[in-house]
Order: structure tokens, then C-alpha cells, then sequence
């Protein structure tokens, strides 16, 4: 468990983390995001007791990492992956930071061969790709076999085997109750990995919440390809929904055509679920009210460049397949099927759409 | 503390300039050798009295602790300029005590390879004089004591560059500390009036070592106040190395 309260540092002039308050529980994959400069690596270092907060407190198990009788097996972290000597061999770097612990040399070979280096282990660092330096930093985190790791940006330079390996084992290591924080910049990994995800921006919160409940609040609809476009878009919007057509998705420049009056806020999460959408993720538990932002996110209004990217190659998929694409929000997939079928209009494609957590950390972040 | 050692110890023997620098200390024999051999030249040309040979460590021994301080100093810089050093504080509990166990290993193996060194220089130097009556033997007591105490010197300089590499976190900032040092005695003394000149001169490592070992006109002080000033230059070292590594984020 990690607990931080009111953290805040400043270098000179700079504010890298104000007032920053977050708990990061155990069993749980916890992701940090931000962008570059918000404040990540400066409060994992705080966390660690690398550098010495302001004011706020940062603790781990309830004590400062100072406090902690057995750091090692308390605590494994990963900062820099190029932050090693490199005359070293892999396995003499290890083995002088498992002395410092107490902790044997069949330790030392059993992470090698977990992170997948047993073969460079007598090798000098120096000669590392990336990815090899990456993993050592891991095996370096997992030495002590602790409770609580901290990761930044860990998945950096690893190749698709490395990433999934990765995941599984942070995914595994959270399973078997431990507390685990990472950051990356890698929007789609993390969606994969994180339970959960802090957000700060400028030293700050902006976001505590599930990754699942993220997602959901930013909803983007049900994505419908109909040979009878327009007959089953006139039910659909009868039936409360709001219609895109994908051409209109398509275009970057256009502002978006003025939407019906009786939708005001498709993407509302109270609205989703009174349309049934996985009520219990319609507000989030952990979410601050202020913070939050669905009530001034306009879909239609804001194009995020992500979202449009994507929205171009379904629709020109769409194209190829012949029949016209419907982007339909504040409808269940299953109640547009309903409709459709009502309505004798064939449905050749009928996709629910999520937002990326690209999109959504776009918006969120900004 | 006993882990940390072997930890430390561990990093030390597989740095490479751990080696460069054990390599580089064997120049002070070849220039004993030279300065034996010239000295033994000009006595069988010129006659004695000219300049003894004696144990032959005089004749290098500015070279030994600025080579032992380089130890020290990238026993420590080089965690500091690649950032190893979050790593290393991240696994262990009070950062002091990372200090101490590397000024005890640096001190070990300076003291052993100082140890060793003085023993090849003074050998090396017996061997160039051949019997002339210019070199010096360990039937003579300060002799043996002369060359028995280049082991503390080292260990002294080996913590005395580790202490300024913490406070400076710069290699390059700590070797140049580290030769500029041990000259200011040198320089000093040229400016300095009479018990002061004497005094100053004698503050230098080799100097010191020699006074330790009670050699005759080695110095202005006897056996215990030289232990006790270079017993105090490691308390100098680490004092101020401790609080810097406690009080500075990493
Ligand atoms: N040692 C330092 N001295 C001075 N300023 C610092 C220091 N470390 C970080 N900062 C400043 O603090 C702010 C936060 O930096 P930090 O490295 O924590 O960001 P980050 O979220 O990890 O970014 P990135 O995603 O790029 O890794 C930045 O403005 C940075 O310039
Ligand atoms: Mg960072």
C-alpha cells in the first residue's frame, strides 16, 4: 500500500507536485499517467525517498521508505533502466544489490531467468540493447521478492513479447495481493494492465478512478452499418439516440452538423445508465465531482484527432463493404438491434464503440 | 552492515577503474627504480654524499595517495554520474551507513595494495642499489616501520577521495580536488613563516606516514599526533560526505 497526503515539491521555482493526495492499494495493477514534465517520476522518487518532499508525506506499508525495517523485500522499484554502470556483467549487478539485502545468489539467477536475460547474465551491461536494460531494471525490482513495486515507464523499449510478458506478470504479481504502480505513456498497454489509474497534470490530481469506469464515462457510442441508413437513422433518433453519419466523423475541418435538441448530453453517464449501460460504472466511486469532466466534454463538438483517425478507416471500410455507416450514441447495441429489426432495416455491422484511453487521457489531460 | 560490505565490496572489484587504478600505482615502482638507478650512478662516479636511496618510498611518494584517493573517488562518482545511486539508496535503509561500508572496503584494499606497493618499491630499490651504502634494510627499525605504514597512508587518501567524490558527486571535480590538495601543503610552505612552513609541510599523506613511523627529520610531528591528524583527515572526509548524502535528494 502506498499512501500519499498533500505531497508537494518544488525545485527552485518549479512546482513538480502540489498538494498531491492518492492511495495506491494493494492487488490492484495501479497505472500514473501525464504527460511529460506532470510530476510522475518526481513522485515515485518522493515515494522512495530519493528526494525529500516539500511538505505531504509519502509513505509505503504505513512508514516512511526511510522507516522501513527490510527495504528490499518491502519495496522493489525501477526509475531508469539506463541509470547502471555498465562495466558490470548483469549478474554482478544484481548480486551487489541483493548482498546489500541479504539475499542469496540462487535468488539472483532465479530473476535473470525470469526476466529472460539468464543467457547475458555474464555479460557487461554496456553492450544492452534497450529492452536488455529494461529488463534488468525489472529483475533489480523483483530481487527482494517485495510487496510494493514501483515502475516507471518500464514497458519502454520492450519488443511485443517483452510488453505481454510484462503485463502478465505485473497482472500475476497484483493477483497475489501486492501493490504495484506504474507509469508509462503507452495508452493502449495500459489500459491492458491498470486496474486503476491516477492522473495528474502540472503536479496535481485530476483523476482517481478504475480504468473501467473511465472508459465507460467516456462512451462513444455504437457504431451501425445499414444497406437502410436513413430509414433505421429517423427510428433511431425517434428512440432518443443521437446519429452520425461517418462522413461527418470523417471530416477533420467541418465542424460537426448541429445536433437534434431532444439529446442534449449523449455522453452523460447518468444518461447511459438510464439507458442500461452498466449502471454500476456510471459514477465512479473514487471520481471527485469536480473534476469531473463529462459534464463540458462534447463528442461531436471537440473531434479528438485519435478518435477521427479511427472513425476515417472504419468509414472507409465501411465504404469498400457498400452500405452507410451510422456512429449512434445514447443507445444500447442491443436496443439499436431491437429497433432495426422492428423497423425491417438489415443491420450488416453493429459495433460498440469505446473510446480509447488515449482519447479519454487526451480529454481528461489536456 | 556486514551485507552492505560484501555489497560494496562486490561493486568495487567489478569496477574497472578499481584496476586501472591498481595498475597505475605499479608506475611508482618503475620511477623508484629510475630515481634508485640515477642516484646509484651518480654515487659510484661521484662518491658518497650525494642523495641516499634509503628505502627508495621518498622517491615516489607523492604519486601513491593521489592514485589511492582516484579509488575512492570513483568507488562513489560513477554511481553518482550514471544515477546508479537511486538504485543503490532505493535498497538499502540509512544512507550513511552506505557511505561507511564503502569507505571501509576502499580503505581495505587501499591499505593492502599500498601495503603491497610499498613493499615492491622498497624492494625494487634495494634491488637497483645493490649494496651500495646508500639504500637502507629492515635490520634498521624505521626502516620496516617506514614501509609498514604506506598501508594507513593509502587507506587515508582512499577515504579522503571517496569523501570528496560524495560531496562533489563530479569526477571530474574530485580528481582535480584531489591533486590540487595534497600540493596546497607544498605551495603554502613556501609562504608561510618559520614553525608555520614546517608545520604546513608536514600535513601531506606520505609525510605523515613517515612521521608515523617516527623516521628521523620526516616532520614537525611525532608518531601519535601524525595518527592523530590522519585519523583526523578520515573524520574530515566523512563527516561532510555524510550529511551530504543524508540531506540531498538523490
Ligand atoms: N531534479 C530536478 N531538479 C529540478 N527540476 C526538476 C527535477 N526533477 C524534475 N524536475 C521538474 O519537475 C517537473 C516534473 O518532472 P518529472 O520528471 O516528475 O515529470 P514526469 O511526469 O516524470 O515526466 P515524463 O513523462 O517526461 O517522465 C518538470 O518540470 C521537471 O523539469
Ligand atoms: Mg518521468
Amino acid at each position: 500500500m502506498i499512501e500519499v497526503t498533500e505531497l508537494t515539491k518544488r525545485y527552485g521555482s518549479t512546482r513538480a507536485v502540489s498538494g498531491l493526495t492518492f492511495r495506491v492499494e494493494p492487488g490492484q495493477v495501479t497505472g500514473f499517467l501525464g504527460h511529460n514534465g506532470a510530476g510522475k517520476s518526481t513522485t515515485m522518487r518522493m515515494i522512495l525517498g530519493l528526494h525529500r518532499p516539500t511538505s505531504g508525506t509519502a509513505l509505503i506499508n504505513g512508514v516512511r521508505k526511510q522507516d522501513l525495517r527490510d527495504p528490499m523485500r518491502e519495496v522493489g522499484a525501477l526509475l531508469d533502466a539506463a541509470e547502471v554502470q555498465g562495466g558490470r556483467t548483469a549478474f554482478a549487478h544484481l548480486q551487489a544489490l541483493a548482498y546489500a539485502g541479504g539475499i542469496g545468489r540462487r535468488r539472483v539467477v532465479e530473476v535473470l531467468e525470469e526476466v529472460g536475460l539468464a543467457g547475458a547474465a555474464r555479460k557487461r551491461i554496456a553492450g544492452f540493447s534497450q529492452g536488455m536494460r529494461q529488463r534488468l531494471g525489472i529483475a533489480a525490482a523483483l530481487l527482494g521478492d517485495p510487496g510494493v513495486l514501483i515502475l516507471d515507464e518500464p514497458v519502454n523499449g520492450l519488443d511485443p513479447d517483452g510488453i505481454r510478458w510484462l503485463r502478465t506478470l505485473l497482472r500475476s504479481l497484483a493477483g497475489e495481493g501486492r501493490t504495484v504502480l506504474l507509469s508509462s505513456h503507452l495508452m493502449t498497454e495500459m489500459s491492458l494492465t491498470a486496474d486503476r489509474l491516477i492522473i495528474i497534470g502540472r503536479g496535481r490530481l485530476i483523476e482517481e478512478s478504475t480504468t473501467a469506469d473511465l472508459l465507460a464515462r467516456f462512451q462513444s457510442g455504437v457504431l451501425v452499418r445499414s444497406p437502410h441508413a436513413a430509414r433505421l437513422s429517423r427510428a433511431l433518433e425517434a428512440a432518443g439516440a443521437t446519429i452520425r453519419s461517418a462522413h461527418d466523423a470523417q471530416a477533420v475541418e467541418k465542424p460537426a452538423p448541429a445536433r437534434p435538441t431532444n439529446t442534449a448530453a449523449p455522453t452523460h453517464p447518468s444518461q447511459s445508465s438510464r439507458l442500461g449501460e452498466e449502471p454500476a460504472h456510471a459514477r465512479p466511486a473514487g471520481t471527485k465531482a469536480a473534476t469531473h469532466p463529462s459534464q463540458d466534454f462534447r463528442l461531436s463538438e471537440e473531434p479528438v484527432p485519435g478518435r477521427l483517425v479511427a472513425a476515417g478507416i472504419e468509414a472507409r471500410a465501411a465504404r469498400d463493404a457498400g452500405g452507410e455507416e451510422l456512429l449512434v450514441t445514447g443507445l444500447t447495441a442491443a436496443a439499436i438491434g431491437d429497433i432495426a429489426l422492428a423497423h425491417g432495416c438489415a443491420v450488416h455491422e453493429l459495433v460498440p464503440r469505446r473510446t480509447s484511453l488515449e482519447e479519454a487521457f487526451m480529454e481528461i489531460a489536456k | 552492515m556486514i551485507d552492505l560490505v560484501a555489497s560494496e565490496w562486490l561493486k568495487l572489484r567489478s569496477l574497472r577503474a578499481t584496476y586501472y587504478v591498481l595498475a597505475a600505482t605499479l608506475s611508482a615502482v618503475v620511477l623508484t627504480g629510475f630515481a634508485a638507478y640515477s642516484i646509484s650512478r651518480y654515487f659510484d662516479t661521484h662518491g658518497p654524499g650525494g642523495d641516499a636511496v634509503g628505502t627508495g618510498l621518498g622517491l615516489s611518494a607523492d604519486l601513491p595517495p593521489v592514485l589511492f584517493g582516484m579509488l575512492g573517488v570513483f568507488a562513489i562518482s560513477g554511481e553518482y554520474t550514471t544515477g546508479m545511486i537511486r538504485l543503490t539508496l532505493t535498497t538499502i535503509r540509512s544512507r550513511w551507513t552506505l557511505l561507511l561500508a564503502k569507505a571501509a572496503v576502499v580503505a581495505a584494499m587501499a591499505a593492502v595494495a599500498g601495503q603491497a606497493l610499498a613493499f615492491a618499491t622498497y624492494f625494487t630499490a634495494q634491488a637497483v642499489v645493490a649494496g651500495r651504502p646508500i639504500g637502507a634494510s629492515f635490520a634498521e627499525h624505521t626502516a620496516l616501520t617506514e614501509v609498514l605504514t604506506s598501508g594507513a597512508g593509502a587507506a587515508v587518501a582512499g577515504v579522503l577521495g571517496l569523501g570528496l567524490a560524495t560531496v562533489l558527486r563530479s569526477t571530474p571535480g574530485a580528481l582535480i580536488a584531489l591533486v590540487v590538495l595534497p600540493l596546497a601543503p607544498t605551495v603554502l610552505e613556501r609562504f608561510l613563516p618559520a614553525p608555520w612552513n614546517d608545520w604546513v609541510s608536514s600535513l601531506t599523506i606520505p609525510s605523515l606516514t613517515r612521521q608515523l613511523a617516527a623516521v628521523p627529520d620526516a616532520g614537525a610531528f611525532g608518531p601519535a599526533t601524525a595518527a592523530t591528524v590522519l585519523v583526523g583527515y578520515v573524520v574530515l572526509s566523512l563527516l561532510p560526505a555524510t550529511v551530504a548524502i543524508n540531506h540531498r535528494d538523490a
